[in-house]
């Protein structure tokens, strides 16, 4: 049909497998969207993307400068006001997107990585191995982050880069467990059989047949981590324990607790862009577990049977 | 049993796979050991090249499990396994890994029997790719040539599909063709076409007939379906408890059946050929947990021949007709 | 006359893609004191028939047209309220692999006996006396019927499941795959148990199968369904010894029989339809091995020949 005579099966192969990758990527942004709210959170989380990307371009004044009035109402001129020295909100909220969002990008991606080898490891191999990483699972689990950053910084002070390493490394357990279970469950699955029965690996299986598979639940708790790293970090700040020389909007909401009757703005915004960003990471990730349904069978013909029954 | 011995692909002896159920916590403090499932009981067996036998049997009987350590995806409690003249029961693991290119298994459900998240392609490969060093574009043609010959035509339409994006049968394709692509000397098909729909099903038997017959490939065909056992084996087994209690040429064992489980079986499929009724046979149900562990033949229970030797010894499986054996009391003399 | 389906039209929501055309105007008759046999392939919409009749569609389901009408009446018209008394009371279903829709945490007889009391009122100690007798007519011996469901095999769970639909002795039983996954030792005494009841209560049954073979025996009727539509709806003998659809026709062509030796099976080339599809012409055509040109372009009405059998084909067109 649109192949010229003489087209290698190897060329028409290759059509056939860009057609099923686009297929494949149009059905995964289809399922997506069948969140109905995944898309409002991948806006969300695209313009505070934008914003810690680009802070320079979209803040109409630099975050630090003092030289507007004080205690100013949001207006035309400080769409957010400005704060008790001076400095106007609009762009110190631009700017303190980057701090939440790389605490919380990092803090996840930190437990993630940590968490899923363990649980893979624990789960594959079971026996003492995963009685000794249960257990290792366990008394992490134990160890309060909050309490744990407290500490910390009142020995160390206020150090960005520290913080995301504890928070990284007291939250990854949940992946761990979430990882074992979900191999757990996988091991006895007829394919992982049937790739042992070729003769191959241990090694193999794992990597190939187990981990993507059973990943999938990982990522989607790690998605939920991001919002928890984020509030963690906002947390401190308004204990006031944070890095007094970055910006951040958990330090904002701390200035405003002060002035909530006078000056609500102050804490108000702050508060509402923490809000949105976790929100908009939580709705994502609604939108990336729907994704994983994509290896449900659902293509033509076999739909049908699959929703009759 | 099937000709010359230099024709034996596989060979199970004595065969048995006990499996320890967990038992009562209070039975355990009391030093009551758990009874054990036997799920395999004793069974001996070969199946000569690019010969399919039919093993049937009810879910319990232990079919699925003499599939699996068929193909040592279970090891044995007792008893060997023979791949030509070598005992792969004991085999270390690494020499296991690379003599499993020499048999393969077919599992039941197609969907679950594919990683979802590997292409057709990547899955009929893998078996080159962890026995063979083969450079790309030779691994490439075998797979499309494996393509072909299971009737995914024409190839380049399915090399990158999900298992989602595929039908039940051809998902099933998509399993024969990764359990053929290295040419196996046998396999093992644990009840391959009871998901699908009839029609498709029968498409699947036939392929399975002709590349047994383009491959040279052994077959231990296990099913609960006899219509089927019958249409694609050479022979059949009937299973019961554990135990093979017949064995016999397609032809023989469906004409006339010897062992009464084997012929309970035959009177319990409907008949479409509304003039003439068939006799059904009365059974009774499940076996109680005292029953099994009676001594004496496992069939005692619901066999309508049963007499005073059956409660006290098991029998063993007798030639009773050329090529067709069956172990019953009624065809041989009791042990004295 | 017991049940009549008219026009009936069903379809399948599903998020962000077009909706599936489960039933397309299915007209069917059922009489009374009939074992009326409903056959396909996954997708066919037997399934879907039965739920509908019962009105126990999943949420996405909706009727597009259509009426079954059960003692004069339209179920589809009906109130919920009406219908539940209607449903299990004269109108019960054996589901697909029922033997999973006992709560495990209650024993079986007092599922039934729940059952009773809700729609008869009747006190606990009559009730638990009816479902007492009830599953021993299955076959379920007296000292098991206080059991749980995981205390049950497969085979007695799926007859508790079918006692549980004979219960209130209902004028319809629909008996949705019975036998799937059961054995077929087991299989037989479950189909000469409905046999039996059917004979007993003079009731109408409508078996629902993959399983040519079994319908064939069974019942008095058959209907053949593909692709959403009825394709042929006649006398048993004579679906078997005469189909007048070419999908009947490879329906049981393909079915290893072992009384019949060991001719090659006939398969069918491709997959059924995408029923998310409008299509011209006839549903099969694709795969039937008589489709001439026309067949592509007109869609076949349900013609009727001799002796009341119907069957939707173009060959059959315009016979006297």
């Amino acid at each position: 049909m649109r192949f010229q005579v003489g087209e290698s099966l190897q060329e028409r192969a290759g059509y056939y497998r860009t057609r099923e990758l686009l297929r494949r990527a149009k059905s995964s942004w289809k399922h997506f969207r069948s969140v109905r709210t995944a898309e409002v959170g991948l806006v969300i989380v695209l313009c505070f993307a934008v914003m810690a990307i680009i802070p320079q371009l979209l803040a109409p004044y630099p975050p630090k400068s003092i030289a507007f009035g004080v205690l100013l109402a949001p207006s035309w001129v400080h769409p957010f006001g400005t704060d008790t020295i001076g400095r106007d909100m609009f762009s110190r909220i631009i700017w303190g997107s980057q701090v939440s969002m790389t605490f919380g990008l990092l803090a996840a991606g930190l437990s993630m990585l940590i968490g899923t080898p363990l649980g893979l490891i624990a789960g594959y191999y079971g026996g003492w191995l995963d009685h000794v990483l249960s257990r290792f699972f366990e008394i992490i689990l134990m160890i309060p982050a909050f309490f744990l950053l407290v500490m910390v910084v009142a020995i160390f002070g206020n150090n960005l880069d520290f913080e995301i390493l504890i928070v990284g490394v007291t939250i990854w357990p949940a992946n761990a467990r979430i990882m074992r279970a979900s191999v757990l469950s996988l091991k006895e699955r007829k394919f992982v059989r049937a790739a042992v029965a070729t003769g191959a690996r241990k090694s193999r299986v794992v990597l190939r047949h187990i981990l993507p598979n059973a990943i999938q639940p990982v990522i989607t708790n790690t998605n939920l981590q991001i919002g928890q790293a984020i509030l963690f970090e906002a947390g401190m700040a308004f204990l006031g324990l944070s890095d007094p020389n970055v910006i951040s909007w958990g330090q904002m909401v701390n200035l405003g607790v002060y002035h909530l009757i006078d000056a609500w703005w102050l804490a108000f915004f702050p508060g509402l862009a923490l809000t949105l960003l976790i929100l908009g990471f939580n709705l994502t990730g609604d939108g990336v577990a729907a994704m994983f349904g994509l290896e449900r069978p659902t293509a033509a013909g076999i739909t049908s049977q699959e929703v009759e029954k | 049993m099937n000709g010359k011995p230099e024709n034996q692909i596989i060979r199970v002896v004595g065969v048995r796979k006990h499996f320890a159920t967990s038992g009562s916590l209070l039975g355990s403090i009391f030093g009551r050991r758990s009874k054990p499932i036997k799920a395999v009981d004793g069974v001996d067996l070969e199946i000569g090249r690019a010969e399919v036998v039919s093993l049937v049997g009810e879910s319990g009987s232990g079919k699925t499990t003499l599939g699996e350590i068929a193909t040592m995806l279970l090891p044995p409690s007792q008893g060997k396994i023979f791949l030509r003249d070598v005992d792969i029961t004991r085999l270390k693991s690494r020499k296991l890994r690379r003599v499993r290119r020499h048999f393969q298994i077919i599992f039941q459900d197609p969907f679950e029997s594919l990683n979802p998240r590997m292409t057709v392609y990547r899955t009929v490969a893998e078996p080159v790719w962890v026995n063979e060093k083969l450079p790309r574009s030779e691994v490439y043609s075998r797979v499309i040539t494996m393509l072909n010959d299971v009737g995914l035509t024409p190839p380049e339409i399915y090399l990158y599909r999900l298992p989602a994006e595929l039908s039940g049968g051809q998902r099933q394709r998509v399993a024969i063709a990764r359990a053929l692509i290295l040419k196996p000397d046998f396999v093992v098909a644990d009840e391959p076409v009871s998901m699908l729909d009839v029609s498709v099903a029968a498409g699947i038997l036939n392929l399975m007939l002709d590349l047994r017959a383009k491959l040279g490939t052994a077959f231990l065909f296990i099913t609960h379906d006899l219509n089927v056992a019958g249409y694609v084996g050479d022979r059949i087994a009937t299973m019961y408890r554990g135990l093979i209690v017949e064995i016999g040429y397609s032809v023989d064992v469906i004409s006339t059946p010897l062992h009464p489980y084997t012929q309970l079986l035959i009177s319990a499929i409907p008949v479409v050929n509304t003039t003439a009724k068939r006799a059904r046979l009365e059974a009774t149900i499940q076996v109680t947990e005292k029953e099994q562990e009676a001594t004496g033949c496992k069939y005692q229970f619901r066999c309508p021949w049963v007499m005073d030797v059956c409660k006290k010894s098991e029998p063993v499986l007798t030639e009773v007709r050329t090529g067709h054996f069956a172990s019953c009391f009624k065809y041989t003399p009791p042990p004295n | 006359m017991t049940l009549e389906v008219r026009d009936l039209s069903l379809e399948y929501a599903r998020p962000g893609l077009d909706p599936v055309r489960a039933l397309n105007r299915v007209r069917l008759t059922v009489a009374g004191d009939e074992i009326l046999g409903l056959v396909g392939e996954s997708g066919c919409g037997k399934s879907s028939l039965a739920y509908s009749i019962l009105r126990v569609l999943p949420l996405n389901g909706r009727i597009t047209e259509g009426q079954i009408i059960f003692e004069n009446r339209d179920l589809l018209s009906l109130s919920d309220h009406r219908m539940r008394n209607i449903r299990w009371a004269r109108i019960a279903m054996v589901f697909q692999s029922s033997m999973n829709s006992f709560s495990p945490v209650h024993r079986i007889v007092d599922q039934l006996a729940a059952v009773h009391s809700v729609h008869l009122g009747s006190d606990k100690r009559e009730a638990r006396r009816v479902a007492e007798r009830a599953l021993v007519r299955v076959g379920i011996p007296p000292d098991r019927v206080r059991c749980y469901p995981h205390e049950f095999s497969g085979g007695m769970r799926q007859r508790a499941a079918i006692a549980l639909a004979m219960l209130l002795d209902p004028q319809v039983l629909i008996a949705d795959e019975p036998t799937t996954a059961l054995d077929v030792v087991v299989q037989d005494q479950i189909l000469k148990m409905i046999e039996s009841w059917q004979r007993e209560n003079r009731s109408t049954v409508i078996f629902v199968s993959h399983d040519v073979t079994v319908v064939a025996e069974m019942c008095h009727r058959i209907a053949v369904m593909y692709a959403g539509e009825l394709v042929e709806l006649a006398d048993t003998d004579l679906v078997v010894t005469h189909p007048m659809h070419p999908y009947t026709d490879a329906l049981l062509k393909c079915l290893p029989r072992v009384r019949r030796g060991a001719e090659r099976l006939v398969t069918l080339p491709g997959i059924p339809p995408d029923l998310s599809q409008r299509y011209d012409g006839c549903l099969f055509q694709p795969r039937c091995p008589l489709a001439f040109g026309e067949c592509a372009t007109t869609k076949p009405d349900l013609y009727e020949l001799p002796r009341g059998q119907l069957t939707r084909c173009l060959l059959r067109r315009a016979q006297p």
